[in-house]
């Protein structure tokens, strides 16, 4: 009685194996004139918003760049196809996507959300001479010895500067509470901006709300016992802060908000508390409304992605003008001609120009996306729109 | 002043809680279904109240019933149809009801997109009492959650339909030689557990955002409430989603809310292990 | 039958080498990404077969992807941070898990099913908590990249082999584990736990095995996997991946060792089947998971079996009694315990307000043939729940020559030498006789972990041999091969008192073996139970209400009502018992 199922388990392996060797040799072939960029994010899960709208952005440059003519490599034109893998921020789950696009799909580029993902993929990206960009903070998977991969993550903790430089300056020793989501990527940041704020003089506390939590209550309660000047929002989702703000004004909050990665004023609006931030402090590099480009790009992922506009994703953007700047300069596909000449290209992105440097003060090789300059601008509440006036500029 | 609102947040965080809890631990003691999909029917729920409010242009109060209703009926076509075949089966039940939570949310990720919704509650602001600042939608919240608790409480006591549900929970083969139709039963708890859940996210989706992954947590903290409540006891659940309810509130004002999962899931164990049948747990 | 075994033998070896030889001509033509496929299916096979251990025994658990995340971790940290020799960290990352689930282990599974669930459920989401937050050791979320190959295993190709390798020693120690006497102890737990409980199968011991070894081999695997990765970070090892696991014994059935194999290429395979770029995968593979699960609750596997068992169902034969027989020929065993006496003290019990043992004191000799008899609800089955162990008394003693039984657990008492059987639980049903009666030898047969989970059963000669007397004796020879379960009622008692009188009882309660019977039957019952009477070889206790068998067959009768014993003399004398009398018929 035991025989048929021997039999079923091992007929099903043997079965399996060679529909994969079969498997292989349908999804080989690659179409001839088109470079195919990966796109490896979580489409599912909890982070599953980011991912979309990530994807969507990468999905505007692509039409963008294919709309003008594709990109010329001699005097071959290439089309750009983006091909979507969902690794959900499993890491074993990012590695068989990884080698998925890489050995099968010919995928040559590729994008990836995440710090332990991006670690993950680059185990076979790496080797395999593959250009990989991480949508990810963490200072851990770009090394001093890194070929491949490059960071296109905006740097919050920049724009943080300079919000806390005009903080310094005009209201020291004012109290900031913090608030990051309880993720990766809200420690990476937060790391990096307490250094910096402390290195500044300012008192700092920092809370992590995990992801999931929506019912702020407690945890402004806590803070109220501790009479915070300033709430400072860091890479939560504009959704999820403009609920905080809003049961923090509930709770008696009558401070003020410093928006360090975006200040989402739909988000805002929608949640009635809009008038209530005016006097807040923002660093716009998130900002595109202000060049044209940029607004155009805010439109376009409106409409793609039914209102789930988040603003960090146009280094997507812009990082897939770069590619094309590099290639196209570089003449070639060649993953070494490209990797030196996205060292050295710059082009003009979404609000300004941008190019891939070194950080000062790290051996990194010029491989972390450099943004504008950030400023720090302060709202006011004219004719039912919010407006923003220039207070400092870091640049100064 | 601080601690009275440190309690009325654990209330308010208790009474959702407790909405899901006691609709799961009836579903589990009397269909012997550990259903993984009340986290769905919560979404469904506040999915619903935005659907009812923005499209059909509904009030928050219908809003709210629609849920009820079309989440209900949702629970009985599934008991119907889906968990019918599992009766007896408990693990494999799980596993289904996990797997059928997993396409369902993916369902929802595909054909409603990631952006949030959000739903205007009709009492917006909130009462001072000095320093007590007590949100005027929450403390409905309370009430409702109460009320409807309240009246299942008095309905599975004094009811014949009640009568008919406890008597199934003790002995299934019994309650069918009385007449009872434990099938009947088992469709009408599965449709009240549903509504319940649909009920707790039409009502809580004004506090925060609808996503489709947003029962996950509450499904979490309302096993983690039946257990340590003794599966079956409706009274249990309640207590302890009360008792969750302030841990969360506690922890996360005077430590930190990143350790109140951690927190609430090793005082769940070590109850456990002191108490293995839960808080008020008969020996099945 | 022995050329039936050889034959099956031979068909496969046959198909293992042409498996074999498929995997190993595939390679040269799969790619790098079907090569990684099939190794991360490797991984899940070997993860799935060692948490269906624990399922066997019947309790579903959510850990064993902490247990992985441990193991990987440990390897992780200790080639980086430690500089171990990769092998050495390998054998480090299976003993960590061992010794955590040592430690977890004996506390968590005093608490059982849809509670252990959930327990279960804590330690992994506790797991997951301390690799996030303890940033110093695990470096947080962004996980520690840089890890080392295993030494000798350098590239995707050598790991291939070796996954090959690992998924041959795997399959052949499972199944191994499968045919040794554990394998068949840990299924009737699972089935009927109550009975294993009564052949003197420690439930908590075992669980506690099981669930410890399982551990050490996902340990293992999270080295392996580590290594073949190369970075490991919090993510890899969520309450999900636990989910994965459970649901691939689920899917695959956990009856047969092949159950959770089969669930873990559908479950890792059918992803790449649908292919990771599109979007509609995560749909399409929950679907699919929902249906199978819908279409098959048990498993594909037992789907699968019923198919040749629907042909192959024959009825059962009726048992006409032993053929030459007439008088009453003692029915003897090889190498039996000399039978003991039972002492019982002043036993009392409650339940709430009801009293159900009052004071009971009596004593049986050795060798006698005792009667229990009283009408509903006396207390007989609450008096033989006391003297096995399933009830604590709150008062009074149990002594078996001497020694005390009363605060023992059922299987501690089942080896001191009282055996009882049930009233309605009377066999395994799913497995054979053959194996029920293996079962109750093994009740006296303490054998070393070696022997328990290694040495096939059937090479455990004595214990066969045992198995085998025991079912000529009891003539159970034509039915032995037949499932225990599709017996008729008469001949499954028969069965559990075989079961019963394998395990070389000094002691034997029989809770009513004549209950259900028809006539011929109880007839047949009768003069066996004569026959091992005359052997004057076991003391015997037994409850019954069919009052000619109970008068012909006992030494002396005690009569309880009410908790309480009212009456105790021979036949002769209770027959007379007006008190008795009283209370049967008036």
């Amino acid at each position: 009685m035991t025989r048929l199922p021997q039999q079923f388990g091992r007929f099903a392996r043997a079965a399996l194996t060679t529909m994969g060797f079969l498997g292989v040799g349908i999804t080989a072939s690659s179409a001839e004139d088109s470079i195919k960029f990966g796109v490896m994010t979580a489409l599912s899960g909890p982070a599953a918003a980011w991912g979309q709208a990530e994807l969507a952005s990468v999905e505007i440059a692509a039409d963008d760049i294919n709309s003008q003519g594709g990109i010329k490599v001699g005097d071959k034109t290439y089309k750009l196809n983006v091909v979507a893998y969902d690794h959900g921020y499993d890491t074993t789950k990012a590695v068989t996507a990884a080698r998925q696009a890489v050995s099968q799909d010919g995928v040559k580029f590729l994008e990836v959300l995440g710090g332990a993902p991006m670690a993950a993929v680059m185990t076979i990206t790496e080797p395999e001479k593959v250009l990989a960009f991480g949508q990810a903070e963490g200072n851990h998977w770009l090394k001093h010895d890194t070929n491949y991969a490059f960071k296109i993550v905006f740097s919050v903790a920049a724009n943080a500067r300079a919000n806390h430089t005009y903080i310094s300056q005009t209201d020291s020793g004012a109290r900031i509470v913090q608030f990051f989501p309880d993720d990766e990527s809200g420690h990476s940041i937060s790391e990096g901006i307490l250094a910096q704020g402390r290195e500044l003089g300012l008192d700092i506390e920092q809370m992590f709300i995990p992801r999931d939590v929506t019912d702020f209550y407690p945890i402004i309660t806590r803070i109220m016992m501790q009479e915070p000047d300033y709430i400072e929002l860091a890479a939560m989702p504009g959704a999820q802060y403009a609920l905080l703000i809003k049961q923090a004004l509930e709770n008696g909050y009558s401070g003020k908000f410093v928006f360090s990665s975006t200040m989402d004023t739909g988000a805002l609006k929608k949640a009635g508390v809009l008038e209530n931030t005016v006097g807040s402090i923002a660093a716009p590099a998130y900002f595109l409304q202000p060049t044209v480009a940029g607004q155009r790009w805010i439109d376009e992922m409106n409409r793609k992605t039914g209102g789930n506009v988040q603003a960090w994703v146009s280094s997507s953007y812009d990082s897939l003008l770069l590619l094309k700047g590099a290639i196209e300069s570089a003449g070639s596909l060649d993953p070494d001609a490209v990797r030196d000449a996205l060292r050295t290209i710059s082009v003009e992105g979404l609000s300004g120009k941008v190019n891939f440097h070194s950080p000062a003060g790290t051996d990194l090789p010029a491989h972390v996306l450099v943004a504008p300059v950030p400023v720090a601008l302060v709202s006011e509440y004219r004719d039912g729109n919010v407006v923003f006036s220039k207070v400092f500029d870091l640049k100064n | 002043m601080f601690i009275v609102q440190v309690v009325f947040n654990g209330i308010t965080a208790g009474a959702t809680i407790a909405l899901m809890s006691i609709g799961l631990t009836l579903i589990f003691s009397i269909l012997g279904i550990v259903n993984f999909v009340h986290g769905i029917m919560f979404a469904l729920g506040a999915l619903v109240a935005h659907f009812a409010t923005q499209s059909v242009g509904l009030d928050y109060l219908s809003a709210v019933v629609a849920a009820a209703l079309l989440v209900g009926l949702f629970g009985l076509l599934l008991e119907r149809f889906g968990f019918r075949r599992f009766e007896n089966l408990v693990l494999e039940g799980a596993v289904f009801a996990i797997a059928l939570a997993l396409f369902l949310e993916a369902a929802m990720w595909a054909i409603l997109g990631g952006s949030p919704r959000s739903v205007e509650t009709p009492f917006s602001g909130v009462f001072r009492l000095g320093d007590l600042i007590i949100n005027k939608h929450r403390l409905f919240v309370v009430v409702v959650a109460f009320t409807l608790i309240g009246a299942l409480s008095f309905f599975i006591r004094y009811s014949r339909y009640g009568r008919a549900i406890r008597a199934v929970q003790q002995d299934p083969y019994a309650a069918r030689l009385q007449g009872i139709e434990p099938h009947t039963i088992s469709m009408l708890v599965f449709a009240a557990g549903a509504a319940l859940a649909g009920i707790a996210g039409a009502l809580i989706v004004p506090m925060q955002l609808a996503l489709p992954d947003m029962g996950t947590a509450p499904l979490l903290l309302a096993f983690v409430a039946i257990i340590l409540g003794g599966v079956g006891s409706v009274g249990g659940a309640l207590a302890a989603a009360m008792v969750l309810g302030m841990l969360q509130s506690v922890i996360t004002t005077f430590w930190s809310p990143q350790i109140t999962l951690g927190i609430v899931f090793a005082a769940t164990i070590l109850i456990l292990l002191v108490l293995p049948e839960g808080l008020f747990g008969r020996k099945s | 039958m022995k050329r039936d075994r050889s034959m099956k033998s031979k068909l496969t070896a046959a198909l293992a080498a042409v498996a074999l030889t498929i995997a190993v001509v595939s390679v040269s033509f799969a790619g790098p990404y079907m090569i990684h496929v099939a190794i991360l299916t490797v991984f899940a096979i070997v993860l799935g077969l060692s948490h269906r251990l624990l399922m066997l025994a019947g309790q579903a658990s959510f850990a064993h992807a902490a247990f992985y995340g441990i193991g990987a971790y440990v390897f992780a940290l200790s080639t980086t941070s430690a500089g171990l020799f990769s092998w050495l960290a390998l054998i480090a990352a299976a003993v960590a898990c061992v010794a955590m689930a040592a430690i977890v282990g004996p506390p968590a599974l005093r608490t059982r099913g849809p509670y252990f669930l959930v327990v279960s459920f804590g330690f992994v989401v506790v797991v997951g908590s301390v690799l996030h937050s303890w940033k110093s050791v695990t470096n947080g979320s962004s996980g520690i990249i840089g890890i080392p190959k295993l030494a000798g295993i350098p590239d995707l190709g050598t790991y291939y082999w070796a996954s090959i390798v690992l998924l041959a020693i795997a399959l052949v120690a499972f199944l191994a584990l499968d045919r040794a006497r554990w394998g068949l102890q840990l299924r009737a737990l699972g089935q009927t736990p109550k009975l294993a409980e009564a052949t003197g199968i420690n439930p908590g011991f075992n669980m506690v095995l099981a669930f410890v070894v399982g551990a050490g081999v996902a340990g293992l695997m999270g080295g392996f996997y580590a290594s073949y990765i190369g970075f490991v970070a919090p993510s890899a090892f969520t309450l999900w991946v636990s989910v994965f696991i459970l649901s691939y014994s689920v899917i695959g059935g956990a009856n047969h060792f092949l159950g959770p194999v089969i669930g873990a290429m559908y479950i890792t395979l059918t992803p790449v089947l649908f292919n990771w770029s599109e979007r509609f995968t995560p749909l399409l593979i929950t679907a699919s998971f929902a249906i199978i699960v819908f279409v098959a609750p048990k498993g594909i596997l037992s789907v699968v079996k019923r198919i040749p068992r629907r042909f192959k169902e024959t009825p059962a034969p009726e048992l006409a009694g032993p053929s030459t027989d007439n008088g009453v020929t003692p029915l003897d065993f090889t190498g039996k315990r000399a039978p003991a006496r039972l002492e019982v003290r002043g036993l009392c019990h409650n339940f709430g307000g009801v009293k159900t043992a009052q004071n009971i004191a009596f004593q049986a000799e050795p060798g006698e043939v005792l009667g229990v008899i009283g009408p509903n609800g006396a207390g007989k089955t609450t008096l033989f729940n006391l003297l096995s162990g399933f009830l604590k008394p709150k008062g009074g003693q149990i002594l078996i020559d001497g020694e005390r039984l009363d605060n023992l657990s059922p299987a501690a008492i089942v080896n001191k030498g009282l055996i009882r059987t049930f009233q309605s639980t009377v066999v395994f049903e799913d497995m054979t006789v053959f194996e029920n009666i293996l079962i109750g030898v093994w009740a006296s047969r303490p054998a070393s972990l070696y022997e328990t989970m290694v040495t096939p059963r059937s090479w455990a000669s004595e214990d066969v041999a045992k198995a085998n007397e025991i079912i000529e004796r009891f003539d159970l020879g034509a039915v032995a091969k037949l499932s225990a379960g599709s017996l008729p009622y008469g001949t499954k008692k028969l069965v559990g008192l075989a079961v019963g009188v394998a395990g070389d009882p000094r002691v034997l309660c029989l809770d009513e073996p004549m209950a259900g019977m028809t006539g011929a039957e109880v007839e047949h019952m009768v003069k066996i139970l004569q026959r091992m009477k005359a052997t004057r070889s076991i003391t015997i206790l037994i409850v019954e209400h069919r009052m000619p068998a109970v008068m012909g067959l006992c030494d002396r009768i005690v009569t309880l009502n009410f908790g309480q014993i009212i009456a105790t003399g021979t036949p002769a004398e209770i027959q007379s018992n007006s008190l008795v009398r009283e209370i049967y018929l008036g």
